[in-house]
C-alpha cells in the first residue's frame, strides 16, 4: 500500500506543489539540536526523536548527508551520525554560518528538544553549558533573511519563543503556549513521528506538510489531556504570519512527478486532475451556504471524476492506457 | 442568576464568615463596654442566674426553678428563668419572664429573646418586624453599648439573616465582638458554633465548637451543635458527644431527638419513635421530638400515629416549615424523593422564605427528574441563602451540565456529557436496553415512563448531583427512575466498570419502583449486587478474603440486622462488605422459592410490611432462624475459601480493633512473594497455584495470578501469561490493562477468538482508549464480526482521531463488510471530502457506485 501511494504521490504533486516549486529548487537543510536531558530516560528520547529525522532527512526527505546536521548534548553517543555537542557555541556557530550562507530558495529547518526554564522573566533553552534565550536564536538567524527558516522548539517553556523568532519567512512552531507551562511536554513524540512517517499525511497527497505534522501533535496531546480527564500543561502553537497557510505547504519531503509530466497522456490527465481539484476547492468555499444534502450531491460527482482520473494515471503508470 | 455572579456572591459570603472574626468589632462598638450579668456579676441575683444555667445544662428544671424562687422578680433571674420555662413548654410564663427581664441592665437581650419566643409562638411578621426595627434603632444610634447589648445584636441579626443573608454576617460581627470583650463566654461562643454549622462552614464550626468543649466538656449547647456537625460532615469520633450529652442530662430534647433521627436512618422506626418520646419529658409538648416522632410514624406506615404526631408538632410550630423541612429530609434519606417533593412543597406553602424548605424541595424535584421545576426553586432559595453550598454547588452542575446530550432510547433518556457522548451511547443505549429487557422480565415489573440515566465525567460532579457535596465514595445513584453515575473518564481505567453500576442502579429504580421505595436498604443493595452477578459473572464481585476473615471474625452485623451494616458501620470497611453479604442472601433466598419469593417480598414492602413479617411469611424464617440458615448456607457455599483464610483481630493502642488476614491462603500468598524477590520462578508458581485453588475468586492485586503472570512474564512463557490473566480477566470486570495484555499475547497466539473476546472486555470497560476500539475493529473484520467492526469503528471516530479520513475509510469499509452500501458510500465520501486524493477511499466508492454482483 505504501508503495504504491508514494508512486502516486509523485504524480500528483505535480499539479498540486506548484506553488512551492521555487522553495524545492533551493536546499533544505535539516539541523535538529538535543539540550540537557537531566536523566537517561528523557536522553534516550531524545536522542531517538533526533536519530529518526537525520535517518528520515537523507531517507526520506531526500536530503544529503551535508544537509542534515544534528547537536546532542552528548556528541560522543553515536559518533557517526552526530556532528557535534549542543552547546552554545556550536549552536551559534552552526546555524550561524546557514543563516548567512542560504539564498532566498533555501530552506533552514531547525528542531529543538529541550528543557526550558525561565530566568528573571526570560525563557531559555538549557543546553550544555550556557543556556539559550530566544533573543540569542533571533540574532544568530538574522542574517537568514531570504531563505524560509522553519524553528521548532517541542519543549518545555518554548512558548516565547513564538514572538521573538517570528517574522517574513519565518515558520515557529512551539510546544507551550508561554514560558510559565514548564512541565515535562509530549509534544515532540507526535511531531517527530507524523514528520517521519505517514501518520500524519492527513490529506493523503502522500507528503507531510509541516502543517499537518502540527495539526497531528497537536491534536494528540489535547486527546492524551483530554480522555485523561487531566488539565492540560502543554499547548502547542504555530505561527507563520499566514494563519498557517505557510506551514501549509511547507513539506520537507520532495515534490516530484518530472518524469510523468513529460508524457502528454499524463500530463493531460494532470491538467483534468488538477481542474477538477479546482472545482472542488470552489465548491468547499460555498459549503457554507449550502445544505449538507446539497454539498453532498455536489461534490460525490467531482469527486467520482478525480478517482476516475487518479486510476487512468495509475493505469497510464504501471504502462497501461489511460 | 449567572454563575460567575453566583460564585462571587457565595465566595464574598463565604469569605466573610469565615474571615469575620478577623476585623470585626472595632469602629461599631463605643465605649465604654462593662461586662453585665455575666460571670463578673456577684451580687446574690447574679450568682442565682448563674446557678440557674448550671442546673438547666444538667436538666435539672426544677431545682434550676426553686434557686431562682426568690428572685423571679429580678431582672438577670428572670432572664435566667425564661429559658428554663420555655424548656418545660411554659411558654406564656417564659414570656412574662422575658417582660421582668426587659426592666433590668439586660433589657435589650430580654427583648430580643422576647421577640423569637413571639415568633416561634406564632407572630412571625410582627416578631421579624419589630427585631429590624430595634436593631435599625440600635445601629441608627450608634451601636450597641454593653456587652449584653452586644449579644442581643448578635441574636437579633442572626435571627434577621433570614430574610436578609447579609444580615449573618452582622451577627458574626456581634459575636466576634462580644468575645473579645468576654472570652469566657462558652455560651456566645457555642452559639457562634451554630452559626457556622448553619451556613455550612464545617471547618470554622468545629474550631470554634471545640474551644468551648476543651473549657468546658459538659456545654450542652456545643455538644448537641458538635452531634449535627459530625452528621453534617459524615464524621465519627471515638468519644461520642451525643452519649455525652446524654450523661449530663438523659431527657436533654436535643440528643433524644439527634439520637431518634439516628433510628430513623437505621430504618428502625419503632425505636426511633421510643427514643423521641425520651426527649418530651422536659416539654411534653416540645415540637422536635413530635417531629421526629411524626417521621417515624409516617416510614412506618402508620398513618394515624402520623397525623397525631405531625398536629402536635405544628400547634409549637406556628406558621413554620420546620416539620416539613424535617419530613421531607427524612424522606429524602429514606429514598422517598417523590415523598420529600410534597414534603418540601408543604413547607414551602407554610413559610415561603424557608430556604431549606426551597433547596430541599429542589434538589428533590431534580431526583425525580423535574429539572426545570428544581432549577428554579434552587434558584430562589439561593437568594435567600447564598451560603447554602449544597445548593451552590448544585446550580454550578447544571450550569455545566446544561449543554450535555441527550440520547434517546426505548425506555431510557440517556444525559451525557458532550464530548462523551457519541462513544458513551455507543455501549451504553443497548446495555440499557439490555438490562431493562432482563430486569423486567425477571421481576415483572414496568418503570412508569422513561428512566433517565446520567453520565458525569466528572466525580466531583457526579457527588454533587447525587448529595449536593463532593466526596461521595459511591460510583453510582437511582433516586427511582432518574439515575446518575460516573462516566468511564470520571475514574482511571480499571477502577470501575461503568457499565455494572449502570446495572445496578437499574435494579434500584426496578426494586425501588416495586416497593414505591420502600425497602431497606440493605434489600435495595443486595438485591442490585446480586442482579450485577446475575447479569455477567466478572460483575458485582465474589467473595473476598477480606469478607471472610471479617464474617469469620463475626464483625458483620447478622442477615437480621444487616441494614445496620450500610447505616451504622462500625469500622471503615464494614459497608462495602454489607453490599457483598447481602448479595448471597439473595442468592440463597431464590434459591429457595425463586424470582417469585423474591417479587413477593418486594410486594409486601410496597404493603408496609417489615422485614422479618416478610421473611416469616415468605419463608417462615423467623430472624432469628433466617440468621442461622445463611449462616450455614454461606460457610457451606464457601467452605474451601473460609478454610483459606484466618482472621487476625489486632488491638490499637486507642482501643480500636483492626482485622488482619491470616492462615493459608496468606501463607502461600508470602511464599509466592519470598520467591519472587529471590526469582526462584518453579516456587513462586508451586506457590500461587496453591494460593489461587484455595481462594479462585481472589483476583485482587498480589492474588496468586498476579504472581503466577510475573513468574510466566520473566519467563517468558506466554502460555503462562495467557492463563493466569485469563484467571483474573474471567473474575475482575474492572481489569482492563489485563484485557489488553491477553488480546495482544492471544493476538500472537493466533487465538483470534480469545482476543477478539479480551478487546471486547477492554473496550467495554473503557470505550475512550481510541487503541484498544481499533484494534477492536482490526479482529472483529477478521472474524467477520462486522456489527461489532462498526460500532468500534464508529468509536474512534467519536474519539476524534487526528487522521479522520482514514477512520471515514476504514468505517466505511465495516459498513461495506456488514453489507450496509449506503452508510458505506455516506462514509466513504466524508473520508474523500478531508482527502480528496485519498486512493483507496476513491476505489473504494467507486466499488461501491458499481451495482452489487447478486450472489
Amino acid at each position: 500500500m505504501r508503495a504504491r501511494r508514494l508512486a502516486c504521490a509523485l504524480l500528483l504533486s505535480v499539479a498540486m506543489v506548484a506553488p512551492t516549486r521555487a522553495q524545492d529548487g533551493g536546499a533544505t537543510h535539516l539541523v535538529v539540536i538535543t539540550g540537557v536531558s537531566g536523566e537517561p530516560r528523557i536522553a534516550e528520547q531524545w536522542h531517538g526523536m533526533a536519530m529518526a529525522l537525520a535517518a528520515a532527512g537523507t531517507a526520506r526527505f531526500g536530503l544529503g548527508a551535508a544537509q542534515v546536521t544534528v547537536l546532542e548534548e552528548d556528541s560522543t553517543r553515536d559518533a557517526g551520525r552526530v556532528n557535534g555537542r549542543s552547546s552554545k557555541a556550536t549552536v551559534e556557530r552552526v546555524l550561524g554560518a546557514l543563516a548567512r550562507s542560504l539564498t532566498v530558495a533555501d530552506r533552514l529547518v531547525v528542531v529543538l528538544m529541550a528543557h526550558g526554564s525561565m530566568l528573571s522573566g526570560e525563557a531559555r533553552v538549557n543546553l550544555p553549558g550556557p543556556d539559550m534565550s530566544p533573543d540569542d536564536f533571533k540574532r544568530v538567524l538574522a542574517p537568514a533573511t531570504a531563505p524560509t527558516v522553519a524553528f521548532i522548539h517541542t519543549g518545555s517553556a518554548s512558548g516565547d519563543f513564538l514572538a521573538a523568532l517570528g517574522g517574513p519567512r519565518r515558520i515557529v512552531i512551539t510546544a507551550t503556549k508561554s514560558g510559565r507551562e514548564q512541565n515535562e511536554t509530549l509534544f515532540p513524540g507526535y511531531f517527530v513521528r507524523a514528520l517521519t512517517t505517514d501518520v500524519g499525511d492527513t490529506d493523503k497527497d502522500g507528503r507531510v506538510s509541516l502543517l499537518e505534522a502540527f495539526t497531528h501533535a497537536q491534536h494528540e496531546v489535547e486527546q492524551l489531556f483530554t480522555q485523561g480527564n487531566r488539565l492540560p500543561t502543554e499547548h502547542p502553537q504555530l505561527a507563520d504570519g499566514a494563519d498557517g497557510g505557510r506551514a501549509r505547504s511547507f513539506y520537507l519531503a520532495p515534490a516530484g512527478g518530472g518524469a510523468v509530466a513529460a508524457n502528454p497522456a499524463a500530463a493531460a490527465l494532470l491538467r483534468d486532475r488538477a481542474a477538477v481539484q479546482a472545482r472542488i476547492d470552489a465548491l468547499r468555499a460555498k459549503r457554507g451556504d449550502m445544505s449538507e444534502a446539497a454539498y453532498q450531491q455536489a461534490l460525490e460527482p467531482l469527486i467520482v471524476e478525480l478517482a476516475m482520473a487518479t486510476r487512468a494515471l495509475r493505469a497510464l503508470d504501471a504502462g497501461g492506457k489511460p | 442568576m449567572s454563575r460567575a455572579w453566583r460564585a462571587r456572591r457565595w465566595w464574598r459570603g463565604a469569605r466573610a464568615l469565615a474571615g469575620a472574626l478577623c476585623f470585626v468589632g472595632t469602629a461599631a462598638l463605643p465605649t465604654p463596654l462593662r461586662a453585665q450579668g455575666g460571670a463578673g456579676d456577684t451580687t446574690g441575683a447574679g450568682a442565682a442566674a448563674t446557678q440557674i444555667r448550671t442546673l438547666a445544662d444538667q436538666g435539672r428544671h426544677a431545682d434550676a426553678m426553686e434557686r431562682g424562687a426568690r428572685w423571679r422578680a429580678v431582672p438577670v433571674v428572670a432572664l435566667a428563668l425564661a429559658p428554663v420555662l420555655e424548656a418545660q413548654g411554659r411558654l406564656g410564663e417564659a414570656d412574662n419572664a422575658y417582660a421582668s427581664a426587659e426592666r433590668g441592665a439586660d433589657s435589650l437581650r430580654a427583648r430580643v429573646e422576647r421577640l423569637r419566643l413571639q415568633r416561634d409562638r406564632g407572630a412571625g411578621d410582627s416578631a421579624y418586624a419589630r427585631l429590624e426595627r430595634l436593631v435599625n434603632t440600635m445601629e441608627g444610634r450608634g451601636s450597641a453599648r454593653t456587652a449584653s447589648e452586644v449579644h442581643a445584636m448578635a441574636i437579633a441579626t442572626r435571627l434577621l439573616g433570614r430574610s436578609d443573608p447579609q444580615r449573618f454576617k452582622d451577627a458574626l460581627r456581634y459575636y466576634d465582638a462580644l468575645l473579645a470583650l468576654e472570652p469566657s463566654r462558652l455560651d456566645a461562643k457555642a452559639e457562634l458554633g451554630e452559626l457556622f454549622l448553619e451556613k455550612f462552614n464545617g471547618p470554622d464550626a468545629r474550631t470554634t465548637l471545640e474551644q468551648v468543649l476543651t473549657a468546658n466538656p459538659r456545654q450542652p449547647r456545643a455538644l448537641a451543635a458538635l452531634v449535627r456537625l459530625n452528621a453534617f460532615e459524615g464524621r465519627r469520633t471515638p468519644r461520642d458527644p451525643l452519649q455525652r450529652l446524654l450523661a449530663l442530662d438523659s431527657a436533654n430534647t436535643d440528643a433524644r431527638v439527634i439520637a431518634a433521627r439516628r433510628l430513623l436512618d437505621a430504618e428502625r422506626y419503632d425505636e426511633a419513635t421510643a427514643e423521641a418520646r425520651r426527649g418530651l419529658v422536659h416539654d411534653s409538648t416540645a415540637p422536635q421530638p413530635w417531629v421526629v416522632i411524626a417521621a417515624a410514624r409516617l416510614l412506618a406506615g402508620d398513618s394515624a400515629g402520623h397525623r397525631v404526631a405531625l398536629e402536635r408538632a405544628h400547634r409549637r410550630l406556628p406558621g413554620s416549615a420546620a416539620a416539613e423541612v424535617e419530613l421531607a429530609d427524612v424522606s429524602a434519606r429514606n429514598r422517598l424523593y417523590a415523598e420529600a417533593v410534597r414534603w418540601a412543597q408543604a413547607g414551602v406553602t407554610r413559610d415561603p422564605r424557608d430556604a431549606r424548605a426551597l433547596a430541599l424541595l429542589g434538589i428533590n424535584q431534580l431526583r425525580v427528574g423535574q429539572v426545570v421545576e428544581g432549577r428554579a426553586v434552587l434558584e430562589r432559595a439561593f437568594r435567600l441563602d447564598p451560603y447554602d453550598v449544597w445548593v451552590k454547588n448544585t446550580l454550578d452542575l447544571l450550569d455545566s451540565y446544561a449543554s450535555a446530550t441527550t440520547v434517546t432510547t426505548t425506555h431510557f433518556q440517556l444525559v451525557i456529557e458532550k464530548e462523551d457522548a457519541e462513544v458513551m451511547a455507543l455501549q451504553a443505549a443497548p446495555l440499557a436496553e439490555e438490562a431493562y429487557a432482563a430486569l423486567t422480565a425477571r421481576y415483572g415489573f414496568r418503570p412508569t415512563g422513561v428512566v433517565r440515566a446520567e453520565f458525569f465525567r466528572s466525580h466531583a460532579d457526579f457527588s454533587v448531583r447525587a448529595v449536593g457535596l463532593a466526596g461521595l465514595g459511591a460510583l453510582g445513584v437511582a433516586f427511582g427512575n432518574v439515575i446518575a453515575l460516573d462516566a468511564p473518564p470520571a475514574r482511571k481505567p480499571g477502577e470501575f466498570h461503568w457499565g455494572s453500576v449502570l446495572w445496578h442502579e437499574f435494579a434500584h429504580t426496578i426494586t425501588l419502583g416495586m416497593t414505591d421505595n420502600r425497602m431497606p436498604r440493605w434489600v435495595s443493595e443486595g438485591l442490585s449486587v446480586y442482579e450485577e452477578r446475575r447479569a455477567r459473572p466478572e460483575w458485582g464481585g465474589s467473595v473476598t478474603p477480606m469478607l471472610m476473615a471479617a464474617y469469620g471474625a463475626g464483625r458483620l452485623r447478622p442477615v437480621s440486622r444487616l441494614n445496620d451494616g450500610f447505616v451504622h458501620p462500625r469500622f471503615g470497611e464494614e459497608t462495602i462488605l454489607s453490599y457483598a453479604l447481602s448479595a448471597y442472601v439473595f442468592e440463597m433466598l431464590e434459591e429457595r422459592k425463586g424470582i417469585a419469593g423474591l417479587r413477593t417480598v418486594l410486594g409486601g414492602y410496597r404493603e408496609g410490611r417489615g422485614t422479618a413479617e416478610l421473611m416469616q411469611r415468605v419463608y417462615g424464617l423467623a430472624p432469628a432462624a433466617l440468621d442461622s440458615v445463611f449462616d450455614h448456607w454461606f460457610r457451606a457455599k464457601f467452605a474451601r475459601e473460609f478454610a483459606a483464610v484466618k482472621p487476625v483481630v489486632t488491638v490499637g493502642a486507642d482501643g480500636d480493633t483492626a482485622l488482619a488476614l491470616g492462615g493459608p491462603l496468606q501463607g502461600a500468598l508470602e511464599q509466592a512473594a519470598r520467591a519472587l524477590k529471590d526469582r526462584r520462578w518453579d516456587d513462586v508458581e508451586r506457590s500461587a497455584q496453591q494460593a489461587v485453588a484455595l481462594f479462585p475468586s481472589f483476583t485482587e492485586q498480589g492474588s496468586g495470578y498476579h504472581y503466577l503472570l510475573a513468574a510466566a512474564t520473566a519467563r517468558k512463557n506466554a502460555a503462562g501469561s495467557i492463563a493466569a490473566l485469563k484467571g483474573i480477566t474471567s473474575r475482575d470486570g474492572d481489569a482492563v490493562d489485563e484485557n489488553i495484555a491477553l488480546a495482544g499475547l492471544l493476538e500472537t497466539a493466533r487465538d483470534s477468538a480469545g482476543a477478539f473476546a479480551a478487546l471486547e472486555r477492554a473496550a467495554f470497560v473503557n470505550p475512550f482508549d481510541a487503541k484498544v476500539q481499533a484494534r477492536l475493529a482490526d479482529v472483529a473484520m477478521a472474524r467477520k464480526a462486522f456489527a461489532v467492526a462498526v460500532r468500534a469503528r464508529r468509536a474512534v471516530l467519536a474519539l476524534a482521531p487526528s487522521d479522520r479520513a482514514d477512520a471515514y475509510y476504514r468505517l466505511a469499509a465495516s459498513y461495506v463488510a456488514l453489507g450496509d452500501r449506503v452508510a458505506a458510500r455516506r462514509e466513504v465520501l466524508r473520508a474523500l471530502d478531508l482527502a480528496p486524493n485519498f486512493e483507496p477511499a476513491q476505489d473504494l466508492l467507486l466499488s461501491l457506485r458499481t451495482p452489487e454482483k447478486a450472489p
